[in-house]
């Protein structure tokens, strides 16, 4: 396996009238492709912004990263929006699908913009909603909703998978079926996937486990079995 | 709890400035455009009324066709209702200059300045005359001549006659420049000489005229001290004054007749006594005389007999002695000004309509949504156990501040800036001190209760439903709005073609359908009102085009004098023939008659072609929409289209014309044909014969040229004017001219309405759209993350908004069209029809600029979009 993310002395620094907030003071880690990722801490350890950056939602201050050999840090805004276009797919803790468009519009608002799309019909129906095509979110249950935001994601063909607490809405059940989903994308099609999580319960079942604190790496675990969500209980 | 209430208003409308601004502008804006406009007729008015009254213009103004002597005055003098009386003295005169030359009308100026100093200048500049050979003239308008302080002035008469007959001098020095309250107008009147056009006037001295008679008399009534002038009170006030005028004008019209024919019958009797003496020593000495002798004395005996009985005959044609009583509706400036206030009136009757209705939208919406936004706050004073009265005066504050602190803005504005503005888009036609800016209290506060009222009612509408939700249900957070089918996917022929970010368009339109009418309805009122003043436009500027251009398609008017010899009407007719270009020419007769249908009675003028299968390459006698024409026969008479709804006449009708108090000839309507300019009726001489028993005597010449040439036109005029028996000359083109420059006063309306719809259609898009991209900033980030570049993001909102404004454009202008007809027929002046016809360019340009305005909007708030930070926006619950 070769690197295909690497991160070395990523800072990111927020103002807040005079206060200034390191929210991420030097971060370094690589992930290999294929990799099923975790990067967990408690809140405020400065997950969610490496994240962000890693996305191209968000720029860093400091530092660099590169993403399939390509240095990412340096682009411009038009640049980073091309790359969330073409490399990235999001799945967000609460959903965000766009209430006024049904469950297939909304995966087409996606696949839409993008060159090598997966046909939106049958992603819904890999991610089991083959029977809720035409529903409007506000008709979906959380875990449903997540499915969509899982299949809007993933029908962008992305070379990266990057899901902020896809769970922590949903209850356990729900969750374990959508970890199950992400864990399973991840296997059969070698798509990188990096999840956030507060919940260290779940770190076992990952290929590589990043824990930050502090807006600083505090250990990089790599779990040469990763142990099947069925079997993880919290 | 007052104090922590008031803490929490004051943070809110520091937090949500912008909405609270928005509330605050369309207060202002719709407060400043309702009383502006409102006031600007008044003070208009009231500007001019107390220029009047402070220079004492004449009330009534007395010609006579023998002028008035002092038993005139003396008897004038005991009229009760007068304060004060001027005779004066007036001629024509002309200025020459180089190659061009102007017709001047020369005033008396009185000697001694008293209560009866009527029509008094205002000096602008140097002195009034001190003596003999000092004028003071008008600030110079003439564009060939610079006439200052120190120019020598020549006059001449114009005519055959010697103009020292009339004035002991015919040089004046400028010694001052004045203003008169008796010309505020660009258009000065007609003249009989020159080219029939008063460009100027001066004053001089009253000792300067050598008239054996004053030929007006000034009268100021005290029954109108009180009165402003251009009101109902004015007019019914002034008309005792009027009955008693006009009783002493037939009185000692008659007296004066009787005294000029007495006068002329005893001199006639000196003369035939002579003559009788002289038979009667002929008689006595004829025995003494040779028979050749007697022979010669006999012829000239002869002669003189038969001078007498000429004599005779002349004395019983005397012309009767007429006295006009006129009124201040015979002054050009009075009458021009007062129209183009009442203009201004009529499209100020539009804009409360629009600018209300825009205002209590923009209202509701701003409020509603920050009602929307209180959610969990009103859960939380409600839970806390604060009563829905109290939670309620937050946003009826909040509301009553935005529209109070706007109201006074807007009424600061409105009484001050705008007035300013309009008139002086006037102020280039009229020649009137500066504005006087009227403040009525009384208005002002009446806007500002109903705009309090307005906006306070509408936050408490708005709380009301979510203050009837209990606490807990409030403190969860509001759904967004679910989606839904919508109609247009059920019919896939059309769906199935639609891009799919047009169907996400489509779904947004209807999802959101109160914002939907909102924008429709704030868009329509800013088309409706670009095309009420592009349609205004086009129809005051066509009035010149079609009546000059299309109705009358002759060059040339001639008015000539009632009861010409042959001579010298063949003279004119000679005169006429000889102009270069001539075509040829068609007699008329022209006299002003009344006419009625039930109890409806109009004046008018009464036109009589002496060839009536001529009349029609004249004057266009047609129907206005169809454009048929009509045959002038001896069935019966065409009647102009504003004339007949006047009197409500319809074709076949039988109407009635006076003659005389007592007399009335029935006939019938057999035509209505377009027309523009004053009212008219037309018959056939062989009809007029019958009804009047006798030969119409054609007074008016309307005459063909081709190719007339601008620069041949004072020549042509000149040369007509000099023939014995000609009263004036005008062009067609002139005409039309004039007509073009009340187009300017026009403009600046249109200019307004275009301007209070570009900042209503501004706060109207620039309120909802702000709404639309707050409400929907998770989605709009959403799209962001998904990749979508800037442009992209911007469409996706935007694409609604260019739909919206559509739709709305088309609205306003069916909106606009009916509002344009009312406006135009409301502000219609008595003696004019306005052009029915709007072009299809001002349609055109009424939507465009709508777009633009709507395009602008997109602008500003693009930035908001592009500032919505992906990371914040997703990170908040909803």
């Amino acid at each position: 396996m070769s690197t295909f993310i690497d991160f070395s002395d990523i800072k990111k620094t927020y103002k807040l009238g005079d206060i200034e907030i390191h929210a991420v003071n030097g971060v370094n880690f690589s992930i290999e492709k294929g990799e099923f990722a975790i990067i967990a801490g408690a809140s405020g350890a400065g997950k969610s912004t490496v994240l962000n950056i890693l996305g191209g939602m968000d720029t860093a201050d400091g530092g660099k990263f590169y993403v399939d050999g390509i240095e990412i840090s340096k682009f411009n805004q038009k640049e980073l929006t091309t790359y969330r276009r073409n490399d990235i797919g999001f799945v967000f803790q609460f959903y965000n699908l766009v209430p006024n468009l049904n469950s297939l519009e909304n995966v087409e608002l996606a696949t839409e913009i993008c060159k090598n799309s997966f046909d939106p019909k049958i992603i819904l129906e890999q991610v089991g909603l083959s029977d809720r095509l035409y529903n409007f979110p506000s008709q979906l249950s959380g875990g449903e909703q997540q499915r969509v935001s899982i299949a809007r994601a993933l029908a962008k063909n992305p070379k990266l998978l990057l899901c902020d607490e896809p769970t922590g809405a949903l209850d356990d059940i729900t969750g374990k079926a959508i970890l199950k989903l992400l864990q399973d994308t991840c296997r059969s099609t070698g798509m990188t996937v990096i999840v956030i999580t507060h919940n260290l319960a779940i770190t076992p079942m990952a290929d590589k486990v990043i824990k930050m604190k502090n807006g600083k790496v505090e250990s990089i675990t790599i779990n040469e079995t990763p142990t099947p969500v069925e079997r993880i209980e919290w | 709890m007052g104090k922590t209430l008031f803490k929490d208003i004051f943070r809110e409308i520091k937090k949500s400035f912008s909405r609270f601004l928005a509330i605050l502008a369309i207060i202002a804006i719709s407060i400043a455009f309702f009383v502006g406009i409102n006031m600007t007729c008044p003070d208009m008015k009231i500007t001019a009324d107390k220029y009047y009254k402070d220079n004492k213009l004449m009330d009534f103004h007395l010609v006579s066709s023998v002028g008035f002597n002092k038993d005139d005055i003396d008897s004038i003098k005991k009229v009760s209702g007068i304060s004060g009386i001027m005779p004066s003295y007036s001629i024509d005169a002309m200025i020459y200059s180089e190659d061009t030359s102007y017709v001047v009308k020369v005033h008396s100026l009185p000697n001694i300045i008293n209560e009866n100093y009527i029509n008094r200048v205002s000096l602008l500049s140097g002195r009034l005359p001190e003596k003999s050979g000092e004028c003071v003239i008008e600030k110079n308008n003439l564009e060939n001549i610079n006439l200052l302080i120190g120019t020598k002035i020549k006059l001449t008469s114009g005519n055959s006659s010697n103009i020292l007959d009339n004035i002991t001098t015919n040089e004046f020095i400028v010694v001052g420049i004045v203003q008169s309250p008796l010309y505020i107008s660009k258009e000065k009147g007609t003249s009989a000489i020159g080219n029939g056009k008063v460009s100027t006037y001066m004053f001089i001295p009253e000792s300067d005229f050598k008239l054996p008679v004053y030929n007006g008399i000034y009268i100021t009534s005290s029954d109108v001290q009180e009165s402003f002038a251009f009101t109902n009170d004015y007019d019914l006030k002034i008309d005792s004054l009027r009955k008693s005028l006009e009783n002493v004008a037939i009185e000692r019209s008659n007296i004066r007749y009787n005294e000029i024919k007495s006068e002329s019958i005893k001199l006639l009797q000196i003369k035939e006594n002579e003559f009788k003496k002289m038979q009667e020593s002929f008689n006595a000495s004829a025995k003494y005389l040779t028979n050749d002798q007697k022979k010669d004395i006999l012829l000239n005996f002869t002669n003189a007999e038969k001078v007498i009985q000429d004599a005779k005959n002349e004395i019983n044609s005397i012309p009767k002695v007429i006295w006009h009583v006129l009124d201040r509706n015979t002054n050009i400036g009075y009458v021009d000004y007062g129209n183009a206030a009442d203009r201004m009136d009529a499209i100020s009757k539009v804009f409360p309509i629009i600018f209300v209705i825009v205002a209590i939208l923009v209202c509701f919406t701003s409020i509603g949504r920050l009602v929307d936004e209180q959610r969990s706050y009103i859960g939380i004073m409600k839970a806390l156990g604060y009563s829905k009265r109290f939670i309620v005066l937050k946003y009826l504050i909040y509301a009553s501040l935005a529209s109070l602190t706007g109201g006074i803005i807007g009424i600061l504005i409105g009484f001050t800036l705008f007035p300013s503005f309009l008139a002086n888009a006037y102020s280039a036609l009229y020649t009137l001190p500066k504005l006087i800016l009227k403040v009525d209290s009384t208005f002002a506060i009446l806007v500002m209760i109903v705009a309090v009222l307005v906006t306070s009612s509408s936050a408490v509408i708005v709380c009301y439903e979510t203050l009837m939700q209990n606490a807990s249900s409030l403190m969860i957070a509001k759904a967004p709005k679910p989606g839904k089918t919508i109609l247009l996917e059920r019919i896939p022929f059309i769906w199935r073609r639609l891009k799919f970010t047009h169907k996400v368009t489509a779904r947004n339109l209807f999802r959101y359908k109160s914002r939907f009418f909102m924008t429709v309805i704030g868009i329509a009122g800013c088309s409706a009102l670009l095309l009420v003043g592009f349609a205004l436009k086009d129809s005051i500027g066509t009035i010149g085009i079609k009546q000059f251009g299309e109705i009358y398609k002759y060059q040339m008017t001639i008015n000539i004098n009632d009861n010409l010899s042959k001579d010298e009407n063949v003279n004119i007719a000679n005169t006429i023939s000889n102009i270069p270009n001539y075509e040829s020419k068609l007699n008329l007769l022209s006299k002003s008659i009344n006419i009625r249908l039930g109890s409806k009675e109009s004046n008018c003028n009464i036109i009589v072609p002496e060839d009536i299968n001529a009349i029609n390459s004249y004057i266009a006698l047609h129907d206005r929409v169809s454009q048929k024409e009509y045959e002038l026969t001896d069935v019966g008479v065409i009647l102009t289209e504003k004339l007949s709804n006047k009197i409500g006449a319809k074709i076949g009708d039988e109407i009635y014309i006076k003659n005389g108090e007592s007399e009335e000839y029935k006939v019938k309507l057999i035509g209505i044909t377009e027309n523009y300019l004053l009212h008219y009726l037309y018959m056939s001489p062989s009809l007029y014969e019958k009804l009047y028993k006798i030969k119409p005597a054609y007074n008016q010449i309307d005459v063909k040229l081709t190719n007339l040439e601008n620069d041949k036109k004072y020549s042509i005029s000149k040369n007509i004017v000099s023939s014995k028996g000609v009263a004036s000359v005008s062009f067609s083109d002139d005409m039309l001219e004039k007509f073009s420059e009340t187009i300017d006063s026009v403009n600046s309306a249109v200019l307004i309405l275009i301007v209070s719809a570009a900042l209503l259609s501004f706060i109207v898009l620039y309120t909802l759209t702000n709404i639309n991209i707050s409400e929907r900033m998770r989605e709009i980030a959403t799209i962001k993350v998904l990749g979508f570049y800037e442009k992209e993001v911007s469409n996706y909102v935007y694409r609604e908004n260019l739909i919206l404004t559509l739709i709305g454009s088309l609205f306003g202008l069916l909106l606009g069209f009916y509002l344009a007809k009312f406006v135009i027929i409301t502000s219609e002046v008595e003696i004019l029809m306005f052009g029915r016809d709007i072009y299809l360019i001002s349609y055109i340009i009424s939507v465009i600029l709508t777009l633009i305005f709507s395009w602008f909007v997109n602008i500003v708030l693009l930035k908001k979009i592009k500032n919505i930070n992906m990371v914040e926006a997703l990170k908040t619950v909803e």
